[in-house]
């Protein structure tokens, strides 16, 4: 059953339900009130009359008048015409039907009728009057007639306005069903309205973000996919090609030589290329408990892992540091460095610069080199996978442009990012900056 | 439609059929119950509380002057009266009354009854008259005023007044409304005048002996079989 018919189901029992009970409540402590009221009103009428027809037996008796139930009868017809009254033995003496029923207020159907003591030279006749509620069960019932019109009415109004209500409610979960489902059949560029509540409004601003996230992701990983496939493509072909010559005898000699080599290059590349991806993969599922690592030891360590190669290419490796320790995967960030000051070396640099500070609990980490330096463009890219700078270099140097993406996700898995810095021709400083601590020793 | 939507119809129609003829319902109960209903009366015999009106209270004195069997006396003891009624006798006597000599109060009761009716009498004297005064306790009205004095008062009183005038004075003071005319009767010894209180069964009478020196006023009632 759909949200906006249970919705619109349970108001609206609950409305008939509250409607009907308040209605019941009403009339019927309406008319208790308006009973009360009268049996009230007709004790009152009774007490007086009682009152003015033993006055009037005192003052016949006072004057020696003997007081018989003729002058009785002629003396309350004057009072009250429809009163009635019973003898000292019961019978009816006035407007009365017997059997005289006991004294007090008496409900007989639409009657209420009193009937009451009154002491006359000496005897206790009683004394007999009604009154007639007809008009008031009339009243009821023209205001029960009036309650059923109104029920009606409010209640044809409460659905309609009930069904308003469900829809306008509702109408955000169904945008977020329809665009789930569409999205699942791979319509990924839809957003659901923000409209609504504040409570609706931000849910469809989550789905929104969430769809904006997953298809972001899914672009990333398109392309990902198809600069991977190029990337393995060329030296595929170029192997492929190598080994043909080979194969079919077209290659011989020192040809062949160069062949098998560069069929043994290209293959370490992929290899190369494959561990790489591997290792992103792996980053992407990462999960690690962060531990102290001395910056020092990072620095001397990477420096020192990539001093030969450095002094192959003719670059200068210097180191400064300042103390402290950084908590994390000390495996991650050794690759991290070492990868910044690789690409740094094959920069064109003539001397490279690993150093960091700690300053307010915070360790900045840099590699600066003075080497061809990035554009604008350059390095709004350079975390990019596959991308290179300079491609034919880069290729020619063994690279894939996996590096600096792999640098990016391990300063995002140790809640940093790599801040670059550089200027065309002039050199490139790349730095992260992570929670850092003092040194125990220092 | 699946089950639970059937149910939930069905339960939704049974909530507005019962708002609709719970009301309905409710009145029909509350009528079986009211039939035939029965609360006793409050106070039974409360209306014997009362001390009666003024027309048994004027009756029940005139008849006990008239040494009437029909009520007797009780509890006769004195007693203050208030101090207004000397200003009212002021307001229309010949004489200038100053104090009370002596107050008491009695009740009278009329046989076979359960009513109690209260009143005050007091004697004024002064050099040249005695005053006699009978003062329902429940209005404080003077019901009977009997002055002895010298008679040149009181015959220069009604020369004055008239028989009217002093009836009208006094009708004046007990304030129970217009007169109506009466009939007057004149004699050569006795003076008399009467008249209804308009809308009443109640009236006024004053008596004059202007040669013995006494005047007479009285609120006097009447009822007729």
């Amino acid at each position: 059953m759909k949200l906006r018919e249970q919705l619109l189901f349970r108001c609206l029992a609950a409305a008939g339900l509250l409607l009907g009970l308040f209605g019941a409540v009403l009339l019927a402590s309406s008319f208790d009130l308006q009973i009360t009221r009268e049996r009230t009103a007709l004790e009152t009428r009774s007490d007086d009359l009682a009152n003015s027809l033993e006055s009037s037996a005192v003052n016949y008796a006072l004057q020696g008048i003997p007081l018989t139930d003729d002058l009785l009868v002629s003396v309350l017809r004057q009072l009250d015409p429809n009163a009635g009254l019973y003898a000292p033995d019961g019978s009816s003496i006035l407007n009365a039907s017997s059997p005289m029923s006991s004294d007090g207020i008496t409900m007989n159907g639409q009657m209420l009728q009193t009937v009451r003591p009154v002491h006359l030279a000496g005897d206790e006749y009683h004394l007999l009057i009604t009154a007639d509620l007809s008009p008031l069960y009339a009243s009821r019932s023209a205001l029960l007639g009036g309650y059923i019109l109104i029920y009606l009415a409010f209640m044809l109004l409460f659905s309609v306005f009930m069904l308003a209500i469900a829809r306008r409610i509702t109408r955000p979960i169904e945008n977020l069903a329809r665009i789930s489902l569409n999205i699942s059949e791979g319509a990924l560029n839809q957003f659901v309205p923000e409209e609504g509540s504040c409570e609706t409004i931000e849910m469809a601003r989550s789905f929104n973000r969430m769809t904006h996230e997953l298809t972001n992701r899914i672009e990333r990983q398109k392309r990902f996919i198809a600069d991977l496939t190029h990337e393995m493509k060329t030296p595929l072909t170029a192997m492929i090609g190598h080994a043909d010559l080979i194969r079919s005898g077209r290659s011989k000699g020192e040809d062949a030589m160069i062949s098998a080599h560069l069929i043994l290059s290209e293959g370490k590349r992929l290899n190369a290329l494959t561990a790489r991806m591997i290792e992103l993969i792996l980053l992407g599922q990462e999960d690690f408990e962060p531990i102290p690592v001395s910056v020092q030891s990072l620095i001397e360590e990477t420096a020192d892992s990539l001093r030969h190669a450095a002094e192959q290419a003719g670059v200068k490796i210097t180191t400064s540091h300042g103390g402290g320790a950084i908590p994390g995967d000390p495996v991650l960030l050794r690759s991290l460095l070492t990868n910044l000051t690789d690409n740094a070396i094959k920069s064109g640099a003539s001397s490279v610069h690993i150093g960091s500070c700690l300053s307010g609990g915070y360790a900045t980490l840099s590699v600066r080199d003075d080497g061809r330096g990035m554009d604008e463009e350059s390095l709004h890219r350079i975390t990019e996978p596959f991308y290179r700078v300079d491609k034919s270099r880069s290729r020619a140097q063994g690279g894939a442009g996996l590096g600096l993406s792999l640098c990016a996700e391990i300063a995002r898995l140790h809640g940093s990012m790599l801040k670059f810095q550089s200027m065309p021709g002039k050199g490139t400083v790349v730095s992260l900056t992570l929670r850092g601590e003092e040194d125990d020793e220092a | 439609m699946t089950s639970r939507k059937w149910i939930a119809l069905l339960l939704t129609l049974i909530c507005f059929l019962t708002g609709l003829f719970l009301p309905a319902l409710t009145v029909r109960l509350q009528d079986i119950h009211l039939s035939g209903s029965h609360w006793p009366l409050n106070h039974a015999n409360g209306h014997y509380a009362y001390q009666g009106t003024l027309l048994n209270r004027v009756l029940a004195l005139n008849a006990h002057l008239n040494s009437s069997p029909a009520l007797f006396l009780t509890n006769r003891e004195p007693a203050d009266i208030p101090s207004g009624i000397i200003e009212t006798l002021n307001a229309f006597l010949p004489v200038s009354v100053d104090h009370y000599e002596a107050a008491e109060t009695f009740t009278l009761v009329p046989r076979q009854y359960a009513a109690e009716y209260r009143y005050a009498e007091a004697i004024f004297t002064g050099e040249n008259y005695s005053l006699t005064v009978i003062i329902d306790e429940e209005t404080g009205l003077p019901l009977r005023i009997e002055l002895t004095a010298e008679p040149d008062i009181i015959s220069l009183y009604l020369n004055e007044n008239g028989l009217w005038g002093s009836l009208t004075k006094y009708a004046n003071t007990l304030s129970l409304g217009e007169l109506a005319d009466g009939p007057t009767g004149i004699s050569t010894l006795i003076q008399s005048q009467s008249a209804q209180i308009r809308g009443t069964q109640l009236g006024v009478t004053v008596t004059a002996m202007p040669s013995a020196g006494t005047l007479l006023f009285k609120l006097t009632g009447s009822v007729s079989p």
